[in-house]
């Protein structure tokens, strides 16, 4: 074995019912968190978690594990503060490691417009409760040895500043924890395992269940937490959802000896890093431009974000690429989440998650949960609803994405 | 020749490999494993030359050479250096018919039937030097080679024929040195390799001093070494003495480019990579992945733990996360699933990059976007400017004394490099239908040698770009967009001209005018002194000379005082600002840059579309009504979206608010009674006004938009715009 | 890779013609002049021929100064952009060819002996640095 090897999740496995008090078509992190939430914080237990493939193999299991809170609108700030508050208690909670490490996040400036943004996003951050500072070069430079100050001649580091709430847990641990802890109240996951429809009441107002290729299972709760194909679902219910579908793609090398923390990101040459507790550097960039709904790797995007974070951080020269990989990204259009409610009674939904998914999957499955345990948008996530995109009242939220 | 294994000079000779090398002198790279010298297996890897995790068995050595077996985790090792004068990987672009991956059987079949029939043909060996790392859309190979690394596009097709790698044995034991696979012990044989007697199972190598031996591997005995290997036959164990064992336990395909170009049509596998793996028996005991250090024990635990699809077991064990991606574990964590879980799994994805890169090597050929100079970027330097990257493009930030800009503004002259602003021509029949159906203002109304600000909208109503619509008679027009919008936008205007149909003719003029901006209450007085009498009037345009240069002059004022906009050709533009700057002299002219002008048009209350307007700013939130004719006729691109949006209740205001001793920074959060209560877009000290100024996206609360705001622990008051000359009299005298 | 530090970029005045497609089929540049069909609607002639006849009444025509040029010796050039151009190189001459370089907009003209490189004004500089760096830029 491995240090890194799972050893305290156990997994059930059931044979599917036909009746349920609630479904959640997607086994990733934000529907497992759903069930999680839903089964512990409401007692809600007669649940079942539908995945397609395998839990946690689709975003929730591609991302690049980076947990933060530094967004650009109260409303998202409040959410992410919550959502890593939540992190930093799950571990305990479940008594899981999850390898989650705070190590704060940092992000280069390369020009005096860049600081005064920085100053901008710090400030809010801070007042916001998400205490963020301002570096100067020199503490860079001693923050992060390895960082070239130059920025290859072109791209001088004339500052930066450190988000505090930086962090990152392994992915499929998340999964795992939340999977078993639902698992153990006896919420049911059932692997491999399609939707090829959805059960509608006569008149369309209302869901009564989901078609799967392992037979019909009826409820009058129906989450749809899928990630990639979300349009695909909605449109079964005949909800057009403002979503576009975009890979987005991350590679890692092989182990880097040295210690290397914390999160270093570059808005302006667009690639963030960060280390994985095996020691791999962990590198990803912006969603690709075309929507697409295929894994294909593309060359262009591995290219760049490699010379981009050589330039950086010359070290990385030498370093061997592992594997280079893909996700779907869900692209809303003011790049903010869509969470809870739907016009179709008894259908909820979270999507939206473009590249901010993994560190939201505790607080959109505590909301969530709350919002179909209790009927109403719960108070966290009523800025996030998907009204807001007819009603004007739209989270414009791009710049603090990092995803363009 | 001599090489450098962990500080100490090993002999070496020519040709042969690093593996063997080493293995001569009584080192094992790792320390132990079954050897495949196919590149498979993650056993030979070390440093060398600074590099890390490479396959020594496919590295030759050369003189010199510096091998550093691994050693994780004990010692932090130096800070690496930084390679600022490294040379980048050069990329190479082929274009070819076809293209064969393998230089074995099957690919040098391929290569004679793709010369037969006329193709051209870039074939790639592995054992040449010539590694193919991935197949990408196109498709395109990737594939790297001593000096460069290559992009292969071909037209017709492309031939996998990466063979097949032997299968690794696993039982107790299997990570002890002394363990080959037939074709590494009849490679290594060759290398000159003394492996002494070793007992084998299965094919029997050539050239190699060996007994051999049958049955199923129980476990392999040994200190370090293996000294004695023990297998089961009709139930009987025997042990055989011996100095290594070779295995040949069968066959599983290098299909990892095959099944990245599985869906592409051009893509074809041959030979031994198209074969089905073959599926060893069932692990009992021992190693199954190497890198991640898993036993079957390991994988026994796994399972029990409900973890089961081969997905989930590599999550969860890291078993073929490593540096062989799976190569060794892969058949037997198939063969265990199968005979636990009654099905056989499919292998997990392959993905690129299937041999090993340096991060150097994959950025060949990657470059930075290309930043744009106008034509003034010589002038701006000799003059001490602090550029900026501004967009696309390099501006001056200020030329080192922002006050003095400013004053010179106010008081005297300026001038600016404005060449960055988007600027188009438009004709055709369709012109002014066109212009009516994507601006929200009344076009028609617009009369030869006049102009009017405009702003874009998009599809939901909001604030996209701003600009000038410029009538220039006879149905054509000049328009302008912000300086980052220019391109964005002539994509919006191509694209909407063809989906509503619209003939027109539309030139982007952007990289070849250039524009200065000439102003300050002094300007007018300065240009007349240059001879310049048929100045336009207020919100005209006209055609004019100035200091003999064709220019296009607008008159319109961003800064607040007398301004006229010179858009001219490129090419005379180094003259006509030099000119400028000696006319101006006597006024005590001084140019200003970007950051003079942020105050300046603050001060005027004009907004920058982007900082101020946010993603949601639509024309009543940013106080534009006036810019949006909902009477006329046309179903203008966002009207529909501000139809909807007027009917919701107002939200938020973009107002001025002014602090009498103190300047908040952009960005600061604005509270009531410690409520949100919005952000603050812009900011400045006003050394006019003598106190701060600012723009603020402020929330309606309670239905009542506040009037006084706390700014980090500063009053704020809502002031009307704009803060300075509030008749304009100054920008239209 | 080739590297080429002594690429002079100037600025390349000509006439840019904006028209139908049916229009800017049937010009016809004089003789000694360069004609290239830069898009379906777009056509540069240089040195410019201000008063060429154009069959529309719409046409925009007008003197243009928006890009730079330099001539790359033949030999150079077809050692140095297989290195540059993601895209295939026209093999008749003459020939004309645009598309990405470095990230920059680029056209090509293919003469017998040189190769007229082409591209944004405003990106001339870093084109030249491109040329000396070698690649990267």
């Amino acid at each position: 074995m491995n240090e890194f090897q799972e050893r305290k999740v156990k997994l059930k496995w059931h044979e599917p019912k036909k009746n349920y008090d609630v479904i959640i078509i997607g086994g990733g992190g934000h529907g497992l968190a759903a069930a999680y939430y839903l089964a512990t914080r409401h007692g809600i237990t007669n649940v079942a978690v539908i995945e397609r493939k395998y839990i946690g193999g689709g975003n929730s299991g591609r991302n690049t594990t980076i947990i933060r809170a530094d967004y650009g609108i109260p409303e998202a700030m409040a959410f992410y503060k919550r959502s890593v508050d939540l992190y930093y208690q799950l571990e305990q909670e479940t008594d899981r490691w999850m390898m989650f490490k705070p190590k704060g996040m940092l992000r280069l400036m390369h020009s005096e417009a860049n600081m005064q943004s920085a100053i901008k996003r710090a400030h809010t951050n801070t007042v916001f409760g998400s205490p963020t500072d301002i570096l100067s070069a020199a503490e860079v430079s001693k923050m992060v040895p390895e960082i070239d100050m130059t920025g290859g001649g072109k791209y001088p580091v004339v500052g930066g500043f450190l988000h505090h709430a930086g962090a990152t847990a392994r992915h499929d641990r998340v999964n795992w924890g939340l999977a078993e802890g639902a698992n153990k109240h006896g919420v049911h996951i059932h692997q491999r395992t399609a939707v090829t429809d959805l059960i509608m009441s006569a008149d369309g107002s209302k869901i009564n269940g989901v078609r799967t290729d392992k037979g019909d299972m009826y409820a009058d709760q129906v989450l749809c937490a899928v990630g990639g194909h979300v349009t695909s679902i909605g449109n079964m219910a005949g909800l057009r959802l403002p979503i576009r579908t975009h890979p987005l793609q991350a590679f890692v090398t092989n182990h880097y000896e040295r210690k290397f923390e914390p999160i270093v990101a570059s808005l302006l040459l667009h690639f963030y890093i960060s280390q994985t507790a095996r020691g791999e550097m962990l590198m990803g960039a912006h969603v690709d431009r075309q929507p697409a709904y295929n894994y294909r790797a593309g060359y262009d995007f591995i290219q760049h974000c490699a010379h981009h974070a050589m330039t950086i951080l010359p070290f990385l020269r030498k370093m061997r690429v592992l594997r280079q990989w893909t996700g779907l990204c869900d692209m809303s259009p003011d790049a903010s989440p869509v969470m809870g409610l739907t016009p179709v009674e008894g259908l909820h939904i979270t999507t939206g998650w473009g590249t901010w998914g993994f560190k939201a999957i505790p607080a959109s499955g505590e909301s969530v949960a709350e919002t179909i345990a209790t009927g109403k948008q719960a108070e966290l996530i009523k800025p996030f609803g998907l009204d807001r995109f007819a009603k004007d009242r739209t989270m414009g939220d791009l710049g603090s994405t990092g995803t363009h | 020749m001599k090489i450098i294994v962990d500080g100490t000079p090993i002999e070496a000779e020519a040709g042969e490999s690093v593996l063997a090398a080493m293995l001569k002198a009584n080192v094992h790279p790792t320390g132990g494993g079954c050897l495949c010298c196919g590149g498979d297996c993650p056993h030979c890897l070390a440093t060398v030359d600074g590099v890390s995790y490479m396959r020594t068995c496919q590295v030759h050595v050369h003189p010199g050479q510096v091998v550093q077996r691994h050693h994780y985790g004990q010692v932090e090792p130096p800070m690496p250096q930084g390679n600022a004068g490294s040379l980048d990987v050069p990329t190479r672009h082929v274009f070819c018919d076809a293209v064969i991956i393998g230089g074995g059987e099957s690919g040098q079949a391929a290569l004679a039937t793709a010369q037969a029939a006329g193709q051209t043909v870039m074939a790639l060996d592995a054992n040449q030097g010539q590694e193919a790392i991935g197949i990408y859309a196109g498709p395109m190979v990737v594939a790297k080679t001593a000096t460069e690394m290559l992009q292969i596009h071909a037209k017709q097709d492309v031939i996998v024929a990466t063979g097949a790698a032997e299968i690794q044995p696993v039982a107790p034991g299997n990570m002890l040195a002394g363990i080959y696979t037939t074709r590494a012990a009849e490679q290594l044989a060759q290398q000159g390799v003394q492996l002494g007697k070793v007992a084998v199972l299965g094919p029997v190598p050539k050239n190699v001093w060996h007994f051999p031996i049958t049955g199923r591997i129980v476990r392999f005995e040994g200190e370090g070494a293996v000294s004695a290997v023990v297998v089961e036959q009709d139930g009987v164990e025997t042990t055989h003495a011996c100095d290594g064992v070779v295995v040949g336990l069968g066959f599983h395909p290098r299909n990892a480019l095959a099944r990245q170009g599985h869906d592409m049509a051009q893509v074809r596998t041959v030979g031994d990579a198209a074969l089905a793996s073959d599926i060893p028996p069932c692990p009992v005991s021992g190693v199954v992945c190497p890198c991640s250090g898993i036993t079957v024990d390991d994988l026994q635990y796994t399972w029990d733990s409900g973890f089961r699809e081969l997905e989930l077991v590599k999550r969860s064990t890291l078993a073929g996360t490593g540096t062989c991606q799976g190569s060794c574990c892969i058949p037997h964590m198939r063969s265990f699933l199968a005979d636990r879980g009654k099905e056989l799994q499919a292998p997990f994805t392959a993905r690129p990059v299937t041999k090993q890169l340096t991060v150097e090597e994959i950025a060949a050929g990657a470059h930075f976007h290309p930043q744009a100079e106008t034509a003034l970027h010589g002038e701006h330097i000799a003059l001490g400017a602090q550029m900026e990257r501004s967009g696309s493009w390099w501006r001056p930030w200020n030329y080192g004394n922002y006050e003095a800009e400013y004053w010179a503004v106010r008081e005297a002259v300026s001038i600016m490099d404005v060449s960055t602003l988007g600027k188009m021509l438009l004709s055709g029949p369709d012109a002014l239908e066109f212009l009516q159906m994507i601006y929200p203002t009344n076009v028609k109304t617009i009369k030869p040698g006049r102009s009017r600000y405009v702003l874009m909208l998009n599809d939901r109503g909001y604030v996209f770009d701003d600009g000038l619509i410029a009538n220039e008679g006879n149905g054509v027009y000049a328009l302008t967009f912000t300086s980052g919008g220019s391109s964005n936008s002539e994509m919006f205007l191509r694209d909407r001209a063809e989906t509503f149909g619209m003939d027109i003719r539309l030139v982007n003029r952007t990289w070849g005018l250039s524009a200065i901006n000439v102003t300050g209450p002094l300007a007018k007085a300065m240009l007349q002194k240059m001879g310049v009498s048929d100045l336009p009037n207020w919100l005209e345009h006209k055609h004019i000379d100035v200091a003999g240069i064709a220019c296009h002059a607008y008159r319109l004022s961003f800064t607040g005082e007398w301004s006229v906009e010179l858009h001219h050709a490129a090419q005379d533009s180094v003259a006509l600002w030099r000119a400028l700057l000696a006319a101006g002299e006597e006024f005590g002219i001084r140019p200003h840059g970007l950051e003079t002008l942020r105050t300046l048009r603050l001060e005027k209350g004009h907004i920058i579309v982007g900082p101020d307007t946010g993603f949601d700013g639509t024309a009543r939130r940013i106080h534009h009504n006036w810019a949006v004719n909902m009477k006329k006729p046309y179903d203008f691109v966002g009207k529909a979206a501000i139809i909807r949006t007027n009917k919701t209740e107002l939200d938020k205001e973009l107002v001025g608010m002014t602090i009498p001793d103190y300047t908040p920074i952009e960005g600061d959060i604005a509270f009531v009674d410690g409520q949100y209560a919005g952000v603050v877009t812009s900011s400045a000290w006003s050394p006019v006004l003598k106190k701060a100024v600012m723009l603020v996206m402020l929330q309606y609360i309670d239905g009542v938009l506040p009037t006084e705001v706390t700014l980090s622990g500063h009053t704020a008051t809502r002031v009307d715009l704009p803060f300075y000359d509030k008749e304009s009299a100054r920008a239209r005298a | 890779m080739p590297a080429h530090n002594h690429i002079e970029f100037t600025r390349l005045i000509a006439t840019r013609i904006a028209t139908t497609a049916a229009a800017a089929d049937k010009l016809h540049a004089p003789a000694g002049s360069v004609m290239i069909r830069t898009a379906i609607d777009e056509t540069l002639i240089f040195p410019p021929v201000p008063d060429i006849s154009v069959d529309d009444d719409y046409a925009i025509i007008i003197e243009d100064g928006s890009y730079a040029s330099a001539w790359l010796d033949i030999d150079f050039a077809l050692r140095w952009l297989p290195y540059n151009c993601a895209w295939e190189m026209p093999t008749v001459r003459p020939a004309f060819a645009q598309g990405m370089i470095a990230d920059i907009a680029t056209k090509l003209y293919f003469e017998q002996e040189r190769v007229l490189m082409i591209v944004p004004a405003p990106y001339a500089a870093e084109m030249a640095a491109h040329l000396a760096h070698g690649g990267h830029a």
